[in-house]
């Protein structure tokens, strides 16, 4: 089975994860079965995410070398 | 790097035009009673479109304690009345042409840095609604510990509506003042100041020079003029939920006005804020408010006052002075409503929420600056991963740990501002700065730039004798830092009853102690440890 590596910025822990946030997951993967298998919490089901800077759905199939961040709101400026 | 030392005060206006190095001073009496943007347009109409062009507005000329100094048509150095320093100097603007290039070191790093930025970046329009982020924010407010975010997580609605993205947020979670700080997020809907509705106004975006994120927005509005830039967070929560203001018109005209004028929205808001607590206490006297009703919500009346404040008409010539002095005039039972630190009013981010606020708006060598650090840009700007002393947060984190008066919390909190020392230094955007230090490669940029071969370690050391300085300044002209005060109600003093805000209250005195340590300075007296000597 071929893996690839994706990157994740997430404000909860995820198995299987290095400490760089970075992870292996067979080719093909969507994102929303990378969550599940990764035992995200239910409610990262609910947010918004964006792969590479842009926003995507959870059916999204995940890419060698992506960036995933999940977006939350920061209060400043 | 060129820096201007400009000495002295002239009897009639004058702007000071430098070309290619050559410096004359102009005569500007042609210039005097314009606005900003008037002004800007005049001067480059007069010297080219290559000219850039820092000025006043009749705010700075009338010396109102918190004028600031405007740019690129209303882009406000806005804090500590900066206007009027140049006000009293009669000097209406400064005129900069120049052809010479800037020399850079290794340009090869820079563009590597450059790009590997430009890749993090956020692309195409994001359709992330805003109740979305309304409802993370009550969630996250819900939620009995901190996460730790990631700078990169809040880029995307920060690139699309800028420091709005948090105008909804900010109140439902305690962190923007109601009601003069004195009121709860009950008393303010926030569904006007939400994002939804800003961006029915947005006409175009726009990055400042060479910013990959470009947060910054032109707004169409109606009334006395057409366009706006996108107020920023601080001015519509000083105009909207401080003064239980919920008209968005009302508050792009009033930010406006104020880049017109040349006025800081957020003391011009505060002071407005302060003259409604003390109209319904009566602590106003009835020949300053001449018939004005300076009731909540009133967008006549903020109007009004911002008028008179600029011109220094009536109360808005007491006003004109900040809370602190206004205080000092209407008796001791106005003190309690005048939100100050060090006289300057305080930004729209309640330290009882997070109290690093607290400690900076007292610490600092420019009190009331919510620029500097805080908990949660700490986080984002990842220091700990080039430098070897600055404290790694857990991912998440019990909230009360926020409150501790630890040596590891001073230790972020000075991480911090050293940091935040270098990026002013060195022209640095701090909402840039929220990818992390690691993925933006600044110190990178710094030793490319310059040719320096500096550790992080280093220029965080730079960031600490900056910060020295400008402490060595104060004491200098008097002003001794264990002398500062703040407003007893952001240190929970009494604590508040209703809002999130309920209960919660922190020992501030014994964090400036631990944080001034952590600076190398006297616990004390708040004085460096270290004179300034021949780097002074």
């Amino acid at each position: 089975m071929d893996l690839i590596c994706v990157k994740m910025v997430a404000p909860f822990e995820l198995r299987s994860i290095s400490t760089d946030g970075e992870i292996a997951i067979p080719a093909g993967t969507s994102l929303l079965k990378m969550l599940l298998m990764t035992g995200a919490p239910l409610y990262a089901l609910a947010m918004p995410v964006v792969v590479n800077g842009k926003q995507e759905s959870k059916s999204y199939c995940l890419q060698d070398g992506d960036i995933v961040v999940f977006v939350m709101p920061f209060s400043g400026g | 790097m060129t820096v201007f030392f400009i000495k002295g005060i002239v009897s009639q206006p004058v702007y000071v035009h430098v070309h290619n190095g050559k410096v004359e001073i102009l005569p500007a009496e042609d210039l005097w009673g314009k606005d900003t943007i008037d002004t800007e347009d005049t001067l480059i109409q007069r010297h080219g479109t290559r000219a850039r062009v820092a000025c006043i507005g009749p705010a700075g000329e009338n010396l109102v304690r918190y004028a600031g100094i405007s740019n690129h048509h209303g882009r406000m150095a806005g804090r500590s009345g900066l206007g009027a320093v140049m006000g009293s100097k009669k000097l209406k603007a400064l005129v900069l042409e120049g052809k010479n290039k800037v020399e850079i070191h290794d340009r090869a790093t820079i563009q590597y840095w450059s790009k590997a930025t430009s890749k993090l970046m956020p692309r195409g329009k994001s359709s992330i609604p805003g109740w979305v982020l309304l409802l993370m924010g009550r969630i996250m407010n819900l939620l009995p510990i901190n996460i730790r975010i990631d700078g990169l997580m809040s880029l995307p609605p920060f690139g699309e509506w800028g420091t709005n993205s948090t105008n909804e947020l900010s109140v439902v979670s305690g962190d923007a003042p109601v009601r003069n700080w004195r009121g709860n997020p009950a008393m303010y809907p926030t569904k006007n100041v939400g994002v939804n509705r800003i961006s029915t106004y947005q006409r175009k975006k726009y990055h400042c020079t060479a910013c990959p994120l470009g947060c910054g927005s032109v707004m169409e509005i109606s009334g006395r003029y057409k366009e706006t830039h996108r107020a920023e967070y601080e001015t519509v929560t000083a105009f909207g939920s401080n003064l239980l203001n919920q008209d968005l018109d009302s508050i792009f005209d009033m930010n406006e006005y104020c880049n017109r004028m040349g006025l800081d929205s957020i003391s011009t808001g505060s002071v407005i804020g302060f003259a409604m607590d003390c109209y319904e206490q009566g602590l106003l006297p009835e020949n300053l408010t001449a018939g004005l009703l300076l009731e909540w919500g009133n967008q006549e009346t903020i109007s009004k006052l911002v008028e008179m404040i600029t011109y220094r008409q009536g109360l808005g010539d007491l006003l004109a002075e900040g809370v602190y002095r206004a205080a000092k005039v209407l008796g001791d039972q106005a003190q309690k409503y005048a939100i100050h630190s060090g006289g300057q009013e305080l930004p729209m981010h309640d330290p009882r929420m997070d109290p690093v606020y607290g400690v900076i708006y007292l610490a600092d060598p420019t009190p009331g600056r919510h620029t500097i650090t805080n908990t949660m840009e700490y986080e984002m700007f990842n220091l700990w991963t080039r430098v070897s002393w600055a404290p790694k947060p857990a991912p998440q984190y019990p909230k009360r740990e926020k409150y501790e008066n630890s040596q590891e919390n001073a230790a972020k909190n000075a991480a911090g501002a050293m940091y935040k020392a270098i990026l002013d230094c060195a022209g640095l955007c701090l909402f840039g700065a929220h990818i992390g230090v690691d993925r933006s490669g600044i110190f990178e940029m710094l030793n490319a730039a310059t040719g320096l071969e500096l550790t992080p370690d280093e220029y965080m050391r730079t960031g600490q004798r900056v910060q020295d300085l400008r402490q060595w300044f104060n004491i200098r002209h008097g002003v001794e830092p264990d002398q500062v005060v703040i407003n007893a109600l952001v240190r929970g003093q009494p604590p508040a009853v209703k809002g999130p805000a309920r209960g919660l209250s922190y020992d501030l005195d014994g964090m400036r102690r631990k944080y001034w340590q952590a600076m190398g300075w006297n616990e004390m007296d708040g004085h460096p440890l270290e004179q300034p000597g021949l780097w002074i």
